[in-house]
């Protein structure tokens, strides 16, 4: 009896062997398929990618990759076996080099400082300046402290039916000389202001000058300005420019 | 029952391979596949090198500027092996970025063998009016000035060195000279930034033997930041309206009353909010 519970249960434990066999034959068949399958995704991918130089460069590439070790060794030219392993080095970013960033205070020559939020530009066309009046807008299509090129565009509303005067309303006196100073997180710079003028709001579109990438790097403040009526409101935007007045400062 | 739990056994097998594969599947992929960008860039000039990772031949005879890749491999560590006749170069590079360039370019002093250099590739987006450019020093000269229509745009940079700012899309007169000096070591040269895209740009060559160069790649970038606006509505009360505007003041009063008005009305809906939660 217990010989037959014996046989029985060697028999048993046989059949359990066998079924956890196919199930790893089953697993690894399907792990194979997969690798497989990923390589072809991988290597259409990579095609996708941009132009290597020659076709099935890039799938080599990644047998390469997948295989691991020297198992190829297709021959090179002069026997590099015994050429020492050494480290590649890492590049590192020159010692002038500078990561621009937004603003984050303005402060106006009168020594008003002010927070600089995020604002984008609406499908209306609008820029999306804060409704709080003593918080001024970066537009984030702009340039940033430290770009070598166009303008930082920083927009803050003159006025409010609920908060009164903002404290942008400095803007429509300023002049030729003001100074006005930015701060980012790790970045300040000083400008002088070039040119403060009331343009009609219709001269501002989203091609004007005021907006754009190109030319010397400049600060550029808008607020609202010049005649109002009932109807239309502001009939004007206060445009003021300044440039850069010393370096760019690393904090 | 035998052979019939067997058989029922490898289906289960089978059944449970298929469902549980799949569903671990993108995670194993993340995890072990071929998922980093890396281009290698012959970098020296009047050579003809071949090119191996991790030991399998990827192309040979590969000249100065050529480009090879974009080559799939897991982050960590490869072996990228450059054999010319004179000289193997065994290189031990650790792919970290999402995108990589691996080149392969003489050291600031004269050397019998190449080195070879890995930069991570900044594939941020851009605002959809700039391209952003990296100037890279590979070349057998001194630290350098990069002079961009003639005004040093980036300083003093070092063999193995990089420098990288966002710039306009369009054309660009680009010098390379020794640091704090005008003669060119390389260019003048007509330089075109794509907006919407990272351009790369490796000074390799030796200015004694006449083959300094340039390699350029160009890698596509997403849009960051919104569009320019057609207007700025700064301002609604009249405050500040010039003479003889109509509205203005007189017309905010009003509208004051009316505004603290709601918000008294505000406050008592949330005062009455409140007492019903309670």
């Amino acid at each position: 009896m217990t010989q037959d519970t014996g046989r029985h249960g060697s028999y048993r434990s046989r059949q359990v062997w066998l079924g956890v066999l196919a199930m790893a034959v089953v697993a690894a068949a399907v792990a194979v398929a997969w690798v497989v399958h990923a390589s072809g995704t991988g290597s259409l991918l990579t095609l996708g990618v941009s132009t290597p130089q020659s076709p099935g460069l890039a799938s080599r590439g990644h047998e390469a990759a997948a295989g691991g070790g020297p198992t190829g060794g297709v021959a090179t030219r002069s026997g590099n076996h015994h050429v020492a392993l050494t480290p590649a080095g890492v590049a590192q970013a020159a010692p002038s080099q500078v990561d621009s960033e937004r603003p984050q205070t303005i402060t106006l020559s009168s020594g008003t400082t002010m927070r600089v939020r995020v604002s984008s530009t609406a499908s209306t066309g609008d820029l999306e300046i804060p409704v709080n009046i003593k918080q001024a807008g970066w537009w984030d299509g702009g340039s940033k402290l430290g770009d070598p090129f166009g303008a930082i565009v920083v927009a803050a509303h003159v006025d409010s039916f609920t908060q009164g005067l903002g404290r942008f309303a400095e803007l429509l006196s300023m002049h030729s000389g003001d100074r006005i100073h930015l701060d980012s997180a790790h970045l300040a710079q000083t400008y002088i202001v070039v040119s403060a003028h009331l343009v009609p709001k219709t001269s501002i579109s989203s091609t004007s000058s005021v907006f754009s990438a190109r030319g010397r790097a400049r600060l550029v403040l808008i607020t609202c300005g010049g005649p109002y009526t009932r109807a239309g409101g502001y009939q004007s935007n206060m445009v003021v420019v300044a440039v850069p007045d010393g370096n760019l400062v690393s904090q | 029952m035998n052979s019939s739990t067997l058989t029922s056994t490898a289906a289960a097998a089978v059944l449970v391979s298929f469902v549980a594969i799949p569903a671990s599947a993108t995670g194993a992929r993340h995890a072990l596949s071929p998922t980093e960008q890396v281009f290698v860039l012959q970098g020296v000039p009047h050579a003809a090198v071949d090119v191996s990772v991790d030991g399998k031949l990827v192309k040979s005879n590969i000249s100065a500027k050529g480009i090879v890749g974009p080559l799939m491999l897991t982050p960590g560590k490869h072996t990228v092996t450059f054999a010319e006749t004179g000289w193997t170069v065994k290189s031990m590079v650790h792919i970290s970025h999402a995108s990589s360039d691996v080149v392969l370019h003489w050291p600031a002093d004269v050397a019998k063998k190449p080195v070879v250099t890995v930069y991570g590739n900044d594939l941020a987006p851009v605002a959809s009016d700039k391209g952003r450019l990296t100037v890279a020093h590979t070349a057998v000269v001194p630290p350098a000035d990069i002079l961009v229509d003639n005004k040093v745009l980036f300083a003093n940079i070092a063999n193995g060195q990089f420098v990288t700012a966002e710039v306009p899309g369009g054309t660009y007169k680009v010098v390379v000279a020794p640091t704090g000096e005008t003669k060119p070591l390389l260019g003048p040269v007509n330089l075109p930034v794509k907006a919407g895209a990272l351009t790369r740009v490796f000074a390799i060559g030796k200015p004694s033997n006449g083959s300094m160069d340039a390699i350029v790649q160009v890698l596509p970038l997403g849009s960051a930041g919104s569009s320019a606006p057609g207007s700025v509505d700064a301002g609604s009360a009249g405050l500040v309206a010039t003479p003889g505007s109509s509205g203005g003041v007189e017309t905010a009063r009003p509208l004051l009353v009316a505004g603290g008005l709601i918000g008294m009305a505000g406050l008592a809906m949330m005062a009455r909010r409140r007492r019903t939660v309670r």
